[in-house]
C-alpha cells in the first residue's frame, strides 16, 4: 500500500516541471504557494516502527507530531528537541524540511542532532535511502542532516528515523525578572557556562521588561536544591510548577504569543548580537523572545517584512519567515550558497523542486 | 610532464623543510593506523597557513593531481592513505586556536588542532569539547570532522557532527566557502551536517567553529563484572530501559580486559567474562539520585562484583584502561583488524554469540570492546601477518561481522568511517540508487575527484587526466 502511494507521488513529480512538497501547512509562509503545484505528503502518515528499548522510531513524513509525541509518552520517552506547532498539526516531514526545533533544544541538541536516517523522493522521482535506523552510524554522506532546513528544495521526505530519549518525570521553571537587558544577558551567560542540567533557557523582552525562564527536569526530589542553587546565581525568582508550568512552555511551543496579524520570523544568532537586535525590534514594536540560550530569536513582526530584511542584511544576520505572507521568506544574508547550488544540481538536475 | 610541472610549481610555495619528496621523508606518510595498506605519495607538503592550503589545492586542481589531507594519521579505516601519484597535505602545523569565546561557548580552530587541546584550552572556563575518541591525545579536529569521530559518550552527547556549527573550507577546485554560522541554529539546509563525515571528498576544512559544553560537575563511574558476556549485554538493556541516560555505557570481554590490565593496570577484575562500565554525569544533586537508581538496576542484573570509582584518579584509571584497549591488544598480537559495525542494542547478545562462532570457525582470536550504549561493536580480530593468507582470513571474518550488522538492521560503521577499508561493503548497506545519489553530490563538488580519491567509493573509472 505504501509502495503504491510512493509510486503515485513519483508519477506526480515527473509530470510537474515545478513542484513543492507540503504537509499540513502549519508554516504558512513556507507552504502556501498557490501558483505552484503541491505534492501532498500529509497522506503519507503512520508509524513504521518504534523500538523504545533502542531509543529509535521510524515514521512516514505525514505523521502528525502529536501522534509521535503520544506514542513516545506512553513509553516515557520524548523528542528532546521540542518541535514546535504540535497542536497546530505539524507533521514530521514538514518539521524536518523547515528545520525547526523548540526551546528544549538547549539541553541535548536540535532536530539535526536526533535525525538518523530517511527516505526521500529526488527530482527524478527516485526513492533514495540515506543514513540508518540505529543511534550511531557513520556510513556514507549525512544526507539526512542536509535535508534539515531544505524547505522542500532538495526532495520530498517520505520517511524518517529518529533517536529519542527518556523524558524527565517532572519539570519546574524559575522565572527571574531583571531591570535591564544587559543584566538579563549577563545572567544568561553565567548560566550557559555553569554546570547545571538546564532544559530550556529563554529570554523574553519587551519595552521595559526583561525576564529569563529557566526550565529544569528530572526527579521531583532533586528540584528544591537545584532551584536554590539557580537562585543563588540569578537572585530572587518565581518558581512555577505543574500545570501552570506546562502551560507556559506549551504557549511558547505553539507560538500563541504571536498574533495572526504579524509574521513569525526565526533569526539564528549568539548572545552578543542580542542588544542591537533587541533595540531595533523594540523601536519597531515587534514582539520577540530569545530562545536556546539566545541562539535563536523568534520575532512577531508587524507590517511589511522588507525593513527587517534590510536590517538583517546590514547586520550580517539571516532570517526565515515561518508564518505570514509567502512572497519573501528568506531574509538577510545567506552562507554557503555556491556549495548549496552544487548539491541541488546533483540531486535535482532539472530543478523540479521549488525553492521558496 | 604534468607531475614535473606540478612539483616545480608547488616547490615554490614551500620552503625545503615543508616540501618533502625524498623516500625517507615520505615513509612516515605511507599509511595511517590501518597499517596493512601502504602507498608512497609523490610528495608531502606541510602548510602552516590557510592560504598555503588553498594555493596547494588550486595547483592540484590545475594539474589534475589528487591530494589527501592528513592530520595525525590515526584513522582505522585508511582515511589518510595516500593516492598513487598524488600528494599528502599534512595539516598538523595548521593548528591555531583562532578564538575561544567562553561567553558564546565556542572555539574557532584550525584543522591541525589536537582534540584534547581544545578541552585543555577551554578548561579554565569550566568548559570542554565533548567528542572523545580513544585517540584524543593525538588525533586532530580536521580528522574528527572528516570522519565524524565518535567516542565513549555518543549516546548522550552525539558525535563530532553534533558539536560543529560552522566550517570554512576550500573545495577541491580551490573555491573557498563558508558553511553554517556560530549559532547553534540555522535557517539554511544543514550543509555543515553534510560536510562533516564526508571523508575528505568535499575538500579541506580550514577553520572550524566548535561548540563547547560546561564540564559536568559530578561523575559516578561503576564497574560491574559478569560471568558471561551475554549477562553484561543484558545489563545494558536493563540500564537503558530504566529511564536513565548515562554519559557512557561500555563493555569489554575477557581478552580485552587482560590486555588493558597488562598495559595500564586499570584495576579491572581479571576473571570477568564481561565487564560493564557505566558512567553518569551531570549536576551533583541529579547524579546522586540517578546513581541510587543505577545501583539498583545493576545489582538486579546479576554481576558477581561491583566497583564504584572512589575518586577522580580512580575514574581516570578506569577510562585509561578502556581507551588504551586497542593498543593494548597489540601486546597480544602484532597484527589485528578493528571493526566498528553497529547493531540495535537489543541484538548485542546475539551479535556476541555470532562473533564467538565466527572466531571459532576461522580459528582466529577476537577481542571485544564496545560502546554498548549505542550498539557500536569494536571486535578486534587478531592474526599473524607472517602467515600466508592470514590477513585475508581476518578480512573475511571482518566482512562476515559487517554483513551480520546490516542483517540485524544496523550499520557497517559507527564512527571509523568507510575509508579504504569498507568500500566493498557500502553496497551491502545501500542500494545502487542511494550510492548514485551520494556519488552525484561528490561529482558536483569535485568533478575531477582529486580530493581523497578512492575513499568511501571504489573508483570504477579513473578520471581522465589531461596528457
Amino acid at each position: 500500500m505504501i509502495s503504491a502511494a510512493i509510486e503515485d507521488l513519483s508519477e506526480q513529480i515527473i509530470t510537474c516541471p515545478k513542484i513543492l512538497p507540503v504537509g499540513k501547512m502549519t508554516k504558512s509562509a513556507l507552504s502556501d504557494h498557490h501558483e505552484i503545484p503541491t505534492l501532498d505528503m500529509a497522506t503519507m502518515a503512520g508509524i513504521v516502527e518504534y523500538h523504545s528499548s533502542e531509543f529509535t522510531f521510524t515514521a512516514l513524513a505525514g505523521t502528525l507530531l502529536s501522534d509521535v509525541e503520544q506514542m513516545l509518552a506512553e513509553q516515557g520517552q520524548f523528542l528532546p528537541f521540542d518541535p514546535p506547532l504540535i497542536e497546530a498539526g505539524a507533521t514530521l516531514g514538514g518539521t524536518i524540511a523547515s528545520g525547526l526545533s523548540g526551546s528544549g533544544r538547549y539541553r541535548y541538541g536540535g532536530l539535526r542532532d536526533f535525525i538518523l536516517g530517511m527516505k526521500f523522493l529526488d527530482g527524478n522521482g527516485n526513492l533514495v535511502k540515506a543514513g540508518g535506523k540505529v543511534v550511531k552510524n557513520a556510513a556514507g554522506f549525512d544526507i539526512p542532516k542536509m535535508m534539515v532546513g531544505s524547505l522542500g528544495a532538495l526532495g520530498a521526505i517520505v520517511e524518517a528515523s529518529f533517536k529519542v530519549f527518556p523524558k524527565p518525570t517532572a519539570y519546574t521553571t524559575l522565572i527571574v525578572t531583571f531591570p535591564s537587558l544587559q543584566e538579563a544577558l549577563e545572567a544568561l551567560v553565567r548560566l550557559t557556562s555553569a554546570p547545571f542540567d538546564i532544559f530550556c533557557l529563554d529570554l523574553e523582552t519587551s519595552e521595559n521588561q526583561f525576564q529569563l525562564l529557566v526550565r529544569i527536569g528530572g526527579l521531583h526530589d532533586s528540584f528544591p536544591e537545584r532551584i536554590h542553587r539557580l537562585k543563588s546565581i540569578l537572585g530572587k525568582g518565581q518558581n512555577v510548577i505543574d500545570a501552570r508550568e506546562n502551560e507556559i512552555w506549551r504557549q511558547i511551543q505553539e507560538f500563541t504569543w504571536v498574533p495572526n496579524s504579524t509574521s513569525l520570523v526565526k533569526v539564528p544568532l549568539t548572545p552578543s548580537r542580542v542588544p542591537d537586535l533587541d533595540a531595533y525590534l523594540n523601536d519597531n514594536q515587534a514582539l520577540r523572545r530569545y530562545s536556546v540560550g539566545a541562539n535563536v530569536a523568534w520575532i512577531g513582526w508587524p507590517g511589511s517584512i522588507n525593513p527587517l530584511d534590510q536590517y538583517l542584511t546590514n547586520s550580517g544576520l539571516s532570517g526565515l519567515v515561518i508564518q505570514g505572507a509567502p512572497d519573501k521568506v528568506r531574509l538577510g544574508t545567506r552562507s554557503g550558497q555556491s556549495f548549496a547550488r552544487r548539491v541541488k544540481q546533483a540531486i535535482d538536475p532539472v530543478g523540479r523542486w521549488m525553492e521558496v | 610532464m604534468e607531475n614535473q610541472e606540478f612539483l616545480s610549481s608547488i616547490s615554490k610555495l614551500f620552503p625545503k623543510d615543508r616540501f618533502l619528496t625524498k623516500p625517507a621523508q615520505l615513509a612516515p606518510f605511507e599509511s595511517d593506523a590501518l597499517t596493512m595498506y601502504q602507498v608512497r605519495p609523490l610528495a608531502v607538503v606541510i602548510p602552516v597557513t590557510q592560504e598555503e592550503v588553498i594555493e596547494t589545492v588550486r595547483l592540484c586542481h590545475r594539474h589534475n593531481i589528487p591530494f589527501v589531507a592528513r592530520g595525525s594519521g590515526t584513522s582505522l579505516s585508511g582515511a589518510s592513505l595516500p593516492v598513487e601519484g598524488g600528494i599528502v597535505i599534512a595539516l598538523n602545523r595548521l593548528n591555531r586556536i583562532v578564538r575561544l569565546d567562553p561567553k558564546e561557548r565556542l572555539a574557532v580552530v584550525e584543522p591541525g588542532v589536537i582534540n584534547l587541546d581544545v578541552t585543555k584550552a577551554a578548561a579554565p572556563f569550566g568548559l570542554y569539547f565533548a567528542p572523545d575518541p580513544s585517540s584524543q591525545l593525538i588525533c586532530t579536529i580536521g580528522g574528527n570532522l572528516a570522519f565524524n569521530s565518535g567516542g565513549a559518550h555518543c549516546l548522550k552527547y552525539g558525535m563530532t557532527s553534533n558539536h560543529i556549527t560552522r566550517i570554512k573550507a576550500v573545495l577541491p577546485d580551490g573555491e573557498v566557502v563558508e558553511l553554517g554560522n556560530n549559532s547553534l541554529e540555522s535557517v539554511d539546509p544543514d550543509l555543515v551536517g553534510l560536510f562533516v563525515g564526508s571523508e575528505g571528498l568535499f575538500g579541506i576544512a580550514l577553520e572550524i567553529t566548535l561548540r563547547l559544553l560546561p564540564k559536568p560537575e559530578s561523575f559516578r563511574t561503576v564497574l560491574a563484572a559478569y560471568h558471561s558476556l551475554e549477562s553484561a549485554g543484558r545489563a545494558v538493556s536493563m540500564v537503558v530501559t530504566s529511564g536513565l541516560l548515562p554519559g557512557a555505557i561500555e563493555i569489554m570481554d575477557n581478552l580485552a580486559i587482560q590486555a588493558a590490565e597488562a598495559a595500564v593496570l586499570a584495576g579491572y577484575p581479571l576473571d570477568a567474562a564481561g565487564l560493564l562500565i557505566v558512567e553518569l554525569d551531570g549536576e551533583s544533586g541529579v547524579v546522586e539520585q540517578e546513581f541510587k537508581a543505577l545501583m539498583d538496576v545493576i545489582e538486579e542484573s546479576g554481576p558477581y562484583e561491583i566497583r564504584v570509582a572512589k575518586d577522580e584518579s580512580d575514574r581516570q584509571r578506569i577510562w585509561k584502561g578502556r581507551k588504551s584497549a586497542f593498543s593494548a591488544v597489540g601486546r597480544l598480537s602484532s597484527d589485528y583488524i578493528v571493526q566498528d559495525g553497529v547493531v540495535p542494542r537489543s541484538k548485542l547478545g546475539e551479535a556476541l554469540v555470532e562473533i564467538q562462532r565466527l572466531s571459532i570457525k576461522y580459528g582466529l582470536r577476537v577481542a571485544n570492546v564496545f560502546h554498548a550504549g549505542d550498539g557500536n561493536l569494536h571486535p578486534l580480530i587478531l592474526f599473524d601477518g607472517r602467515q600466508e593468507g592470514a590477513l585475508e582470513q581476518a578480512e573475511r571474518l571482518a566482512g562476515e561481522i559487517l554483513r551480520m550488522c546490516v542483517d540485524f538492521g544496523g550499520s557497517i560503521t559507527g564512527e571509523h568511517g568507510i575509508g579504504i577499508e569498507k568500500r566493498d561493503y557500502l553496497p551491502v548497506m545501500f542500494d545502487q540508487v542511494d550510492i548514485n545519489t551520494m556519488r552525484a553530490i561528490r561529482q558536483n563538488i569535485d568533478p575531477k575527484e582529486i580530493s581523497n580519491r578512492g575513499k568511501m567509493f571504489t573508483i570504477d573509472r579513473e578520471p581522465v587526466l589531461s596528457a
